[in-house]
């Protein structure tokens, strides 16, 4: 499966062919990809290049003439842009015709820009103004009237461009073309009047519409839901994926305090390049909203011990009555540590049968990233239970077997979204009820016991994408009030249940997981990424 | 119009003949002849024969035109030719006035043209603001077709050829290549990167040949009268004649086809009857439309040809600043070129500044605004100069103007950024004292 690898044209040259060659920079010789492109290969190198229109996702523009170098002994500089990586090229960056060169295309980029940082959302991760600190750091020469350009333009339900801002760098238009694929922004007008704008009877409104304002190098396109809320240097970044789909595409999650700012794609060649889709960078929302912060036993608030305890006490009574009328339910939320915690509990600890609650597909998929697959980790869920046939794991097999009356007591791992109305409904002959969940729902309120769970970014774990790739979470934070990961709700209630407790953290359980699953044998934990304050996070590409 | 008429009139040679637009009194004058010969010939047998002519192209940059179809793979399943007759360069007028008194010729030349090629399909793009010869070009093609010119069999040789009139929507920019190009394909009006060519992934991403109008009307008469005699017309390496385009402070101003290496001095002052009765003597020529290095007064005994106005010791050498000379393409220094055919003449007590002020705010409204040396860098130049010419400008001015002229030409995606930066070096290379003047009488 390869269609959520968005491989554009550009991406492949942008990385060249795999095998290595050698090529001269000023003088030293510098190993890189044949074919890659050469402001990558510069960059790689260490090279301090800057550009602003070239972006390895998209196509060549070569319109900001910003990364121009010597090639051989030509007097004539180039775009690096333009060039690919080939044996025994050789490079002119630090020479003063090239530095004196770059040093006027920056002016001239300046010439009619705004230079209003102080009060920019961009400042603080923008392109322009890095370029600006690392090679001029003058006063401007001009001392005429700037050009004057619309300021708050309404480009589409997410996005606002302060046109004079705009360095008509064209990545925006370019993106729209190439990956979104929908030709909804374009330049008119021409000279130092061109202004950015949408098509004739477009808007900027396509699932992947706010990739724009990322790759926006100036801060010319804000996000209207992140504009204004935060200066970006006060935020933290931790790397983690995102839970919106079975793409599992990587994200940066942008925070402070306890609050998620935006979540944003890294650069990420062999998953979501540096992409992500607005759907998934807006399914922050639900993680600060209305959630469970407090056990509640038999509809009051309780302490974790109390809850723990009570959930320990009912499971032991109904698995000495008859284990196979007790039922586990993995969620294809919920991270493979604690799906793994769960089965665990159920084959070992009270011999409770396994069920996986997922959320069907709902056909919203596309060849860019999204998958028709809405479950974050059902690829996992299922590898903990492939001894089993499928059959008797699934969604129907759960409320068959409760319709049936068959069973007497249900622990629920995750907030089984769509699924937790039915099983509401269908409890009559269910004696006790467990359920960990972030968000309230019928299930929770039908339950006896109720856990409330950390969310996707306040967890360390692995989920396990569509293509079956292991992704790590990463906590940004803590969880709010009594919330914790599951896993640690499950080792708790093991503890009550007289288990030794075997892990202190997620790691540990990714450990025994992939000593004891076939399927994780090859995975890995990831390395650790400490959350990081954004600094110049226009490095990040 | 007074004209001095010569032997060697080829692509004007039917000026003031209302009637040798129609087709029937264009082959009574022996039209079409060409390519009934051309069909007889082998398509590389052309390419020699036009390549032997040192026919070089009329468009501004001078390529030989042999050797720009010669470029076209030889394997390409389809070619195609684009005239380009989107004249559009200040002072430069012929195009449409051949366009105008010989439509079939242009047809003419453009069939054998694309026959050499191997297409079977020609575009005309034709500037917007030209309906009179948009009219006169229509018809002309709706003849061909009628005579079998164009269409399934051209000449009756079973080669099909087609053509298509396309007008422009008003920018210069349109008469660069590549622009036109897109244009033609119906994108907005963006030069293209180079590498590749046009002649590797042209129009529609097939190998294309663009030619000026002026450079296609030659063709006919290249192969009548083969490639050495029209070689032999001209001056070592650039062949024919040029149909130039003179006006200005002269006496007669107009179309004027003289050979190529002719005397600049000898085309204005004999062809152009020298300068207006007002009695000034001359002060400045811009030698090849707005964009080509300006000439003073003591510069123009100079053949007009490409490569006798690029060496010329007769021309002194543009100046980056004061003392140092500007370096362009491959490092060579730059004095002046025939370009288009533009001849402009420019009398004493003509304002410099004010002149160069008015070239920069063409190129400025030009410019396509895709890259940024030639979108910022064009304003800015148009906003000093003009405020200088004003008689506003400020302290620092003239070093300003020189220092941001350098840093467009070369580094821009076209060469409407040397458009920029060649005029506004060369005025300041032999005008910077009056520029100095008004800077002096400028505002601290
Ligand atoms: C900014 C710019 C404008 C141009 N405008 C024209 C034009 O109006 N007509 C033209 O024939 N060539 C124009 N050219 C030159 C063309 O790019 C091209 O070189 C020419 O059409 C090739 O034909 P030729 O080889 O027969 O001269 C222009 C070039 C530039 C850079
Ligand atoms: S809005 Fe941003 S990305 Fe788009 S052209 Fe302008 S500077 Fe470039
Ligand atoms: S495609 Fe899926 S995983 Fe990727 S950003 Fe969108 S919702 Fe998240
Ligand atoms: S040089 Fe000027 S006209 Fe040519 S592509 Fe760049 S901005 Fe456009």
């Amino acid at each position: 499966m390869t269609a959520n690898k968005p491989q554009t044209a550009a991406a492949t040259t942008a990385r060249g062919t795999g095998e290595v060659v050698e090529f001269q920079l000023d003088g030293r010789t510098v190993r890189a990809l044949k074919g890659q492109n050469l402001v990558d290969a510069l960059l790689e190198a260490g090279e301090p290049i800057s550009a602003f229109c070239y972006h390895p996702g998209l196509s060549v523009a070569a319109q900001c003439r910003q990364c121009l170098v010597g090639i051989g002994d030509g007097y004539r500089l180039v775009p690096a842009c333009q060039c690919t990586v080939q044996h025994g090229l050789s490079v002119r960056s630090q020479t003063d015709q090239v530095r004196d060169a770059r040093r006027a295309m920056l002016e001239l980029t300046l010439l009619n820009h705004p230079v209003d940082c102080v009060i920019c959302d961009k400042a603080g991760e923008c392109a322009l103004q890095r370029h600006y600190m690392d090679w001029d750091a003058r006063p401007a020469a001009i001392n005429h009237e700037k050009v004057h350009k619309p300021k708050r333009v309404d480009l589409g339900p997410n996005v606002v461009l302060d046109a004079e801002r705009c360095i008509l760098c064209s990545r925006c238009v370019r993106f729209c073309t190439e990956v979104a694929q929908q030709q909804q922004l374009t330049m008119a007008q021409r000279g130092d009047h061109t202004v950015l704008t949408t098509a004739p009877g477009q808007q900027l409104d396509n699932p992947y519409a706010l990739n724009t304002v990322d790759i926006c190098p100036v801060g010319a396109l804000t996000d209207k839901d992140f504009r204004f809320r935060s200066r970006v240097w006060e935020l933290w970044s931790t790397l983690s994926v995102c839970n919106g789909c079975a793409a599992g595409c990587a994200t940066e999650i942008h925070h402070k305090g306890h609050e998620i700012y935006r979540l944003v794609p890294p650069k990420r060649w062999d998953m979501n390049l540096s992409w992500m889709c607005d759907e998934g960078r807006r399914s922050y929302k639900a993680v600060g909203t209305e959630r469970l912060t407090e056990a509640v036993v038999d509809g009051h608030p309780a302490t974790p011990e109390q809850g723990c305890a009570r959930a320990a006490t009912a499971l032991a009574l109904l698995a000495r009555r008859d284990p196979t009328s007790l039922a586990v339910v993995l969620g294809a939320d919920a991270t493979n540590e604690d799906n793994f915690m769960a089965a665990q509990l159920a084959r070992h600890w009270v011999g409770a049968r396994v069920f996986v609650a997922d959320r069907a597909d709902d056909g919203r998929g596309d060849t860019i990233l999204r998958r028709d697959d809405p479950n974050p980790n059902r690829a996992g869920a299922q590898a903990l239970t492939a001894d089993q046939d499928a059959t008797t794991t699934s969604r129907e097999a759960l409320l068959a077997a409760l319709g049936a009356g068959a069973i007497k007591g249900l622990y629920v791992v995750g907030n089984a979204s769509e699924l937790a109305a039915p099983i509401a409904a269908a409890l009559a002959a269910t004696e006790f009820v467990l359920v960990q969940a972030t968000h309230a729902s019928a299930l929770t309120r039908a339950a006896q016991v109720v856990l409330p769970a950390a969310a996707w970014p306040e967890v360390d774990g692995t989920i396990t994408n569509e293509r079956r790739e292991v992704g790590r979470l990463r906590a940004a934070f803590e969880p709010p009030g009594q919330a914790r990961a599951h896993w640690a709700w499950i080792a708790e209630i093991g503890a009550a249940l007289g288990q030794p407790r075997q892990c202190a953290s997620a790691k540990d359980v990714f450990e025994q997981l992939r000593d004891q699953v076939p399927l994780f044998r090859r995975a890995s934990w990831g390395e650790e990424r400490p959350t990081v304050r954004l600094r110049w996070a226009c490095r990040r590409g | 119009m007074t004209r001095i008429v010569t032997q060697h009139l080829i692509v004007t040679q039917h000026f003031g003949n209302e009637q040798a637009k129609q087709l029937a009194v264009y082959e009574q004058l022996g039209g079409y002849a060409a390519l009934r010969k051309a069909v007889s010939l082998t398509p590389q047998q052309i390419i020699e024969e036009v390549i032997a002519s040192n026919l070089t192209g009329r468009g501004g940059a001078g390529f030989p035109a042999g050797k720009k179809w010669s470029f076209i793979p030889k394997d390409a399943e389809t070619v195609y030719l684009v005239v380009n007759a989107d004249e559009g360069e200040p002072g430069t007028f012929k195009d449409r006035w051949l366009m105008y008194w010989d439509p079939h010729r242009l047809i003419e030349g453009a069939c054998i043209a694309a026959y050499a090629i191997r297409a079977h399909r020609f575009y005309i793009y034709i500037r917007g603001e030209l309906v009179r010869e948009l009219r006169v070009l229509e018809q002309a093609v709706a003849e061909a077709y009628e005579r079998g010119y164009l269409g399934p069999s051209m000449a009756g040789s079973g080669w099909a050829m087609d053509a298509v009139v396309h007008r422009g929507a008003g920018a210069y920019i349109c008469g660069e290549e590549t622009s036109l190009l897109n244009s033609l394909e119906g994108k907005r009006g963006y030069p293209r990167l180079k590498p590749p060519y046009p002649a590797l992934r042209g129009l529609f991403d097939q190998p294309t040949v663009v030619n000026n109008v002026e450079t296609l009307m030659n063709v006919p008469t290249i192969l009548e009268r083969g490639g050495h005699w029209f070689a032999d017309l001209g001056f070592p390496g650039d062949g024919g004649t040029r149909a130039v385009a003179l006006s200005g402070h002269v006496k007669s101003p107009g179309i004027h086809e003289v050979p190529v290496g002719t005397n600049l001095r000898s085309i204005i002052f004999e062809q152009g009857g020298g300068m207006r009765e007002s009695g000034k003597p001359l002060k400045a020529v811009i030698p090849g439309g707005s964009s080509m290095p300006i000439l003073s007064a003591a510069e123009i005994d100079v053949p007009y040809a490409f490569q006798a106005m690029l060496k010329s010791e007769q021309i002194r050498e543009v100046e980056q600043a004061p003392g140092i000379k500007f370096r362009w393409g491959a490092g060579g220094t730059l004095r002046s070129m025939p370009g288009s055919g533009a001849v402009t003449v420019i009398e004493e007590g003509t304002c410099m500044v004010a002149l160069c002020a008015r070239i920069m705010r063409f190129y400025a409204h030009e410019s396509c605004g895709q890259c940024t040396p030639c979108r910022e860098g064009s304003g800015w130049l148009a906003q000093v100069c003009t405020r200088l010419a004003r008689g506003a400008g400020r302290r620092g001015d003239v070093d300003l103007l020189q220092r941001v002229a350098g840093q467009i030409g070369g580094n821009t995606i076209c060469a409407l950024g040397d458009a920029v930066t060649w005029p506004m070096l060369a005025f300041l290379t032999k005008f910077r004292g009056e520029f100095e003047a008004k800077e002096a009488g400028a505002a601290p």
